[in-house]
């Protein structure tokens, strides 16, 4: 007990010093952390490529090389760092080192190296560089908020290869938790890909962010029946959505979660004895959706054409870029 | 609308170390319930924390952290002059080192010889063997680290320990997450099997342990196994 609030003392005192930016305590800090935050700067350079390429995670006994790339991300952590020491007030019983590896490794610090990084430079990140040549100038210009149309314009593209690039992009963004770094999507679309028949058109609604007048009571329908639609699933279900499509979390992940206490009733609610269970149960879930949707929109329903495809792509777009 | 205030960064990895009061702790659980953003902070913070407690981290040349310092501004400089003086020094002995001298080399190899012969002959208890298995593993670890001449550690790694007092198993890990325990005899055989869930566990020992002289303990996060060590049991 004594030893433990000696620790919290320390861990207090120190923390202090690292928010006033003292040299001695930056020095120690990089000393105690230095392994941690190059593997930080490592996974955020290399997010969305397997662990066992990244340069820096090379299998122990080999060199490390350490690009310049990480070299940057690096001593921004180090800022990072002396910023989040500066909330650690030490009372609450977590310790500063749980506290500094847990806080910088996390997706919330991820985004803001991405701000940082895509101020600085015109960021391209790993994930996107492993596709084709085009796929990376396509991405640039969605960066610099292009449209469509422009986008084919100056790259002579057909616009259903300009789509199917995007989807590679965009999928690509998703797995490395990356989707920030599109605009928010100037179509919510409902497509199912179909586009064999003429007939069949696509429905797409403009987003609340770029949407025609006329369109505008539709665009707030759909938007309110996704809400709608959400506050009726089971906290246990809508969660299982938002972490799979909204933040991109394996489904070994989400069984990892799910398992922790006091949560475990979330796998006895969605009936979940394993990871793999997840995808069967988030099919459920749009059936359940789909009922509810048929059920209370009788007419949008049948005028939408929707089914199960069209509300996945619905609920993906939602969670992704609104929920 | 929520009707709180967001949960201090500190206060969620508290929760997730175990630390909070058990008051506190309901009141964070309630808020988490509630609020799907919170609830959202909790699960990143918890994946960040397990991977920062799970990896095994490349050790940093001194030489990178070093150069690191240099930049920005911070670097020790450590006393120039004490290097060149050792340098100095370590060029003198060398000659001396590097003499030949048969009759020393004639002892030495008849001791290493005879060594090696009553190790072979003698075998020893299995207990020494366990041991001397402990100080292979030992050996090649430093073999490992010889291979990386540039590299020395700097953080000593937080890790679960184990420990029999009496009929009970205390268990500590550093952080409090759910993982499971089984105790095997030594053929494979399942004895006991239970959930780790605090920083610090402990089990009353299941009577069939005592059928054997040794057990081993076995800890598991999802399929992947984290800890095995063999216990002798006490009787």
């Amino acid at each position: 007990m004594i030893i433990a609030l000696a620790n919290l003392l320390n861990d207090k005192s120190f923390a202090k010093k690292l928010c006033e930016k003292s040299k001695t305590a930056i020095s120690e800090f990089l000393e105690e952390f230095c392994d941690e935050l190059y593997f930080i700067a490592a996974k955020f350079n290399n997010r969305g490529v397997p662990q066992d390429s990244w340069q820096y995670r090379t299998k122990t006994g080999y060199s490390i090389q350490v690009t310049d790339e990480i070299s940057e991300t690096f001593l921004w952590l180090k800022d990072q760092a002396t910023n989040k020491s500066c909330a650690y007030k030490g009372s609450n019983g977590a310790s500063f080192s749980t506290y500094i590896k847990t806080a910088l490794n996390s997706d919330f610090t991820f985004k803001d190296w991405l701000k940082w990084k895509t101020k600085v430079t015109g960021y391209v990140p790993k994930c996107i560089n492993l596709l084709d040549t085009i796929n990376v100038d396509i991405f640039l210009l969605l960066r610099q908020n292009k449209s469509s149309d422009d986008i084919c314009k100056k790259l002579d593209l057909e616009y259903i290869d300009y789509l199917q690039y995007f989807n590679q992009i965009e999928e690509a963004l998703i797995r490395a938790n990356q989707i920030d770094l599109l605009h928010k999507p100037k179509v919510l679309s409902i497509n199912d890909n179909d586009t064999g028949d003429e007939e069949k058109q696509p429905m797409q609604i403009e987003s609340v962010d770029n949407k025609s007048p006329s369109d505008e009571p539709e665009v707030q329908l759909i938007m309110e029946i996704l809400v709608s639609i959400t506050h009726y699933l089971d906290s246990a279900e809508r969660r299982l959505l938002l972490l799979y499509w909204g933040n991109g979390y394996s489904v070994k992940k989400i069984y990892k979660t799910f398992q922790l206490s006091p949560y475990e009733d979330y796998l006895m609610d969605l009936n979940l004895k394993s990871s793999k269970d997840i995808y069967v149960t988030i099919e459920k879930i749009i059936k359940k959706s789909l009922r509810w949707f048929e059920k209370n929109y009788p007419d949008y329903h049948k005028e939408f054409d929707l089914n199960a495809i069209k509300m996945k792509n619905l609920f993906k777009t939602y969670f992704q870029y609104f929920a | 609308m929520s009707t709180h205030n967001t949960i201090p960064d500190e206060m969620i990895i508290a929760y997730l170390e175990g630390n909070l009061d058990q008051e506190k702790s309901s009141e964070i659980e309630k808020i988490l319930r509630e609020d799907d953003k919170e609830f959202i902070r909790m699960v990143d913070f918890y994946h960040s924390c397990t991977e920062m407690e799970e990896t095994e981290f490349e050790v940093t040349p001194d030489a990178l952290l070093e150069e690191v310092k240099k930049k920005i501004g911070i670097s020790e400089r450590k006393s120039v002059e004490f290097f060149p003086r050792i340098k100095d020094n370590l060029l003198k002995i060398i000659p001396i080192i590097i003499q030949p001298r048969p009759a020393l080399v004639l002892v030495a190899s008849s001791v290493l010889v005879l060594l090696i012969i009553t190790n072979l002959y003698i075998g020893g208890s299995e207990e020494e063997k366990i041991a001397k298995e402990g100080e292979n593993i030992e050996i090649q670890r430093i073999l490992d680290d010889l291979r990386r001449p540039s590299m020395v550690p700097t953080v000593k790694k937080g890790s679960i320990t184990t420990e029999i007092i009496n009929d009970t198993l205390f268990v500590k890990q550093p952080i409090a997450i759910k993982r499971q325990i089984l105790i095997e005899s030594i053929e494979g055989n399942q004895l006991y099997k239970n959930d780790l869930i605090k920083m610090n566990n402990k089990f009353i020992l299941p009577s069939n342990v005592y059928n054997y002289d040794k057990v081993k303990i076995i800890i598991y996060d999802g399929d992947t196994l984290l800890y095995e060590k063999i216990i002798k049991i006490e009787k």
